[in-house]
């Protein structure tokens, strides 16, 4: 009977604890006032849309020298991100530090490459269309087919929900050829019709090593990448960029970040901020004189200028922020569960907590509680009491309501 | 001395701050039949809910076979069966589903004692007890209990909702079962008439107390109502074992448990001046107004 | 005893639970005749493509059904039993007041877990004769909280039926509110994958909040 009550009461504190702090979240959040952050290939500086509290509108300024540009010089300075529009205007300058600047330089070399937490830790169903990458077509054509990756690879047609057994031996016998080891960790590709051309998937096999899987002519192609031996992929992200100089960004284990390039698979190293795949959004913005590579994490935004041709670095920032996460009452809400996150599409629960101070609060309402079951001339009960002075506002309000 | 099936010790209840009684204390020995008498509100419900074990008194405790009754073991609830307000079963079911559901429940189930009372329904026996009548259901509920044939009988209000001809007929069915199988039986009502030819012993409530815990037939012989013509009637409230006196134009009307000379004798020793005194023997219903008054 | 217990509850249920089931495959029927549908108009190809790359739930108007079903259950049992007070009846049976309380929900989870069941069973018997295992793994991953929601609506449904005052019934409705939101937090196709044995956890939490509020009915706590 006592037990069935504290279960009650132990429930009813939990979800105060979630909806409490969510609630506080609805009511208190503001936007983060840094919008937008490029570098400037004319200042040779970071320059910024920033929301200004005291005009009470967007400005846009260099962060460096704090100057402040009208929208019109703005895309000046910012050339290369408002290439479409200088080249309407006829603004663009033919060269900018001795590099031609043409609209077919700068869209082949422009691309935008985002990954959030989120796109890594999702449910993913593990199956994967690889398409003819030599077709002659001008448009990528759906295969008829998708494969799976286990302790082997296997076709399946969806029209008949049935293996294609002969195509399947074919592909699975050149994966054991290349010395291949099922299973699979992760497939990374792009498996849409909305592009120029295919790469088809960069596979981490069961050993770290990493394998290009193409369909060429209908026949399999895969080749093993090169990996120095330090280097453990953990996460692999294909692009198929207009230039055609690079495969795939690979994260590895040291948390770097690393280019497979065309040029037989050599890896680049990408200088980048802090950054962990599993908590920081990363977005690089290429253009053909530098990369901007942003990461947000807990400690703001940092922002990198990397020289497009040899990723040194040109210049790095950092803009202090809202942190990402814990941001809750600290004194009052002693801890907060969470089910949902930025970070993951996966529901689990999260807890974050607060202050120790809210131990202070804590040992009050314990101490309110005791009275108040004084005053209901209720008897003492010791397991309420020490729940309150764990569980603070929560285990209170539902001890109230749910011990009488 | 019979052994008491039913003993009722100290009971105290309060509904918030307001008293329904203090110290309650009453016994039922075997095969007896007590009416529990009082007007609305002085807790004959309450009663009976504690007797059930669907209320915890504020203190004291209730016996029912010598157990608990706030937790009776399985055995004790077959010994015991239970009408409660209103007649309600379940509904449900027809005639035949409900005999069946609870013929799992008791060993000694007598079915016939059941259809015997059915049959003088004329009741198909696929009908839902929700389409019945007050008065039919009340035979099933009834019939329900006969069948279970429990040592004690708890009727809460059994005549509520019943025309005459139906109360009539639980109220014969019921006493003739109940002193033909020596059964016990604790019964309330509000409609006194009917108690009369049922009970055998009556505990008269009245806010917050007991008034009167007697076997019928010792309170209709010692309990009357005394007429006559008084011209100091003020007098008559300092005697204490005078019941509701009431006054109208010189005529006076008392209730008392004292004879007829014992009452004189009080009357010339508190100087009340009282002459052409008519002695009257009470029925049941007049017996419990004058003990609680017609407010 | 326990079989006329359980006839008992049958007795108030059995429409309830055969429209529940006649309901549940029409759902099923609507479902089906919509994708197959769809299989004629854009193909399987296409579909398989947007259920793995582009995280579409096709099965989506099934999320209410458990939800619904367990709220009306408890519903159909347990409100014959408040009316009137009839559960001093039931409580009055010759069985200890544990066993009959939990016959009587366990009833019900029986009746649930049956319709719950075979309505699966037809989804995944289908869904297995047009998608791979990848794809029916998926979508077990993301229907059971789902039919999970339907059980704790149940259970707690029953428990705010059984308790005896209308002050603490409307907290019990705010508890069941909260705790069953748990079970739709998101639409995203196989979110509980790594929670999913907890999640089947929380109706056998619930369960025995049933028999506290009997246990205040009986020792009359009431308005």
């Amino acid at each position: 009977m006592k037990n069935i009550k504290y279960l009650i009461i132990i429930l009813g504190s939990l979800l105060l604890a979630w909806l409490l702090p969510k609630s506080y979240h609805l009511v208190t959040d503001i936007a983060s006032p840094n919008i937008f952050t490029y570098y400037s290939s004319i200042d040779k500086a970071f320059c910024a849309i920033e929301f200004d509290e005291k005009e009470g509108h967007l400005i846009r300024k260099n962060i460096k020298t704090n100057r402040v540009y009208s929208e019109l010089e703005f895309d000046s300075i910012l050339p290369m991100f408002y290439s479409t529009q200088l080249f309407a205007d006829g603004r663009m300058p033919k060269s900018i530090d001795g590099i031609d600047i043409n609209p077919r330089i700068v869209n082949s070399k422009k691309f935008f490459f985002r990954v959030k937490p989120a796109d890594k830790n999702k449910p993913h169903i593990p199956l994967y269309t690889l398409f003819e990458s030599m077709s002659g077509r001008v448009r990528i054509e759906m295969p008829g087919d998708v494969f799976r990756l286990r302790d082997k690879i296997e076709f399946i047609n969806p029209e008949t929900n049935e293996i294609n057994t002969e195509k399947s031996e074919k592909f699975n016998h050149h994966f054991v050829k290349r010395g291949f080891q099922f299973p699979a960790k992760m497939a990374a590709g792009n498996p849409s019709t909305r592009k120029a051309y295919d790469e088809g998937y960069f596979i981490i096999d069961n050993m770290n090593q990493i394998f290009h899987l193409k369909m060429v002519n209908s026949m399999p192609f895969l080749k093993k990448v090169p990996l120095p031996s330090e280097i453990v992929p953990e996460y692999i992200l294909t692009m198929e960029p207009d230039d055609r100089s690079f495969y795939a960004f690979v994260f590895d284990a040291n948390k770097k970040l690393h280019l497979i390039t065309t040029d037989s698979y050599k890896l680049q190293e990408i200088p980048t901020p802090n950054y962990d795949v599993d908590r920081d959004q990363m977005m690089i913005m290429a253009n053909p004189l530098y990369w901007n590579v942003n990461v947000v994490s807990s400690r703001g935004k940092e922002v990198m200028a990397l020289h497009a041709d040899t990723k040194e670095i040109a210049d790095r920032t950092l803009i202090e922020g809202q942190a990402v996460g814990t941001n809750y009452s600290k004194y009052f809400l002693p801890f907060a569960v969470g089910f949902t996150s930025g970070n993951t599409k996966y529901i689990k629960p999260i807890i974050h907590f607060g202050s120790y101070l809210v131990l202070v609060t804590n040992f009050l309402l314990a101490l309110i509680f005791v009275f108040i079951i004084r005053y209901r001339k209720q008897e003492f009960q010791f397991i309420p009491v020490v729940w309150i002075a764990c569980t603070g506002i929560y285990g209170f309000i539902t001890s109230l309501i749910f011990n009488r | 001395m019979q052994q008491a099936i039913v003993e009722c010790k100290n009971l105290t209840h309060y509904y918030g701050k307001r008293c329904i009684y203090e110290n309650l204390n009453f016994e039922i020995p075997q095969g007896r039949i007590l009416g529990l008498l009082g007007k609305n509100g002085t807790g004959k419900t309450t009663t009976i809910n504690i007797l059930n074990g669907y209320l915890k008194p504020r203190s004291g405790e209730c016996l029912m076979f010598g157990e608990s009754s706030a937790n009776l073991s399985p055995e004790t609830k077959r010994k015991v069966g239970l009408l409660i307000e209103g007649h309600v079963q379940y509904s449900f079911m027809n005639i035949s589903e409900i005999e069946k559901f609870y013929s799992a429940f008791y060993p000694n189930w007598r079915k016939e004692a059941y259809y015997e009372l059915m049959k003088l329904l004329k009741i198909d026996p696929k009908q839902k007890i929700s389409r019945m009548s007050c008065g039919q259901r009340s035979q099933v509920a009834l019939g329900l209990i006969l069948a279970q044939d429990p040592e004690l009988l708890i009727l809460d209000d059994f005549s509520m909702g019943l025309d005459p001809g139906y109360r009539m007929l639980f109220v014969d069915y019921l006493s003739e079962y109940a002193k033909a199988e020596n059964k016990t039986v604790f019964v309330t009502s509000h409609i006194i008439q009917d108690m009369e030819r049922l009970i055998d012993d009556c505990l008269i409530m009245d806010y917050g107390r007991i008034v009167m815990q007697k076997p019928v037939n010792e309170l209709l012989e010692s309990f009357k109502r005394y007429k006559f013509t008084c011209s100091n009637p003020g007098y008559i409230d300092e005697i204490s074992d005078i019941y509701n006196p009431v006054t109208i134009k010189g005529n006076t009307e008392v209730y008392s448990l004292l004879g007829k000379t014992e009452l004189q004798n009080l009357f010339a020793k508190y100087n009340v001046s009282a002459s052409e005194i008519l002695e009257e023997n009470l029925s049941l219903e007049e017996a419990f107004i004058g003990l609680t008054g017609k407010y | 005893m326990t079989n006329a217990l359980l006839f008992k509850e049958w007795k108030k249920t059995k429409w309830f639970a055969i429209g529940a089931f006649a309901v549940g495959l029409a759902l099923l029927a609507y479902i089906f005749l919509k994708l197959g549908r769809s299989f004629r108009l854009v193909g399987l190809e296409h579909l398989w493509d947007v259920i793995v790359n582009r995280d579409q739930f096709l099965f989506r108007d099934l999320k209410y059904f458990p939800l619904a079903t367990g709220f009306c259950l408890a519903l159909a049992q347990f409100v014959p039993e408040m009316i009137q007070k009839r559960i001093k009846l039931s409580l009055h049976l010759p069985l200890p007041n544990k066993k009959i309380v939990f016959s009587m929900l366990g009833f019900g989870l029986l009746a649930l877990t049956i319709i719950f069941v075979l309505h699966v069973a037809i989804v995944l018997a289908f869904a297995g004769i047009y998608f791979p295992k990848e794809i029916i793994s998926s979508i077990i991953y993301t229907i059971l909280p789902w039919y999970v929601a339907g059980i704790t609506a149940y259970t707690f449904m029953s428990w705010i039926c059984l308790e005896p005052t209308w002050k603490r019934r409307i907290f019990n409705a705010l508890i069941m509110f909260g705790t069953l939101q748990l079970c739709f937090l998101t639409d995203f196709p196989g979110a509980y994958g790594l929670i999913i044995l907890a999640v089947l956890l929380i109706p056998f939490y619930v369960l025995p909040f049933g028999y506290f509020s009997v246990q205040r009915l009986k020792v009359g706590i009431q308005d």
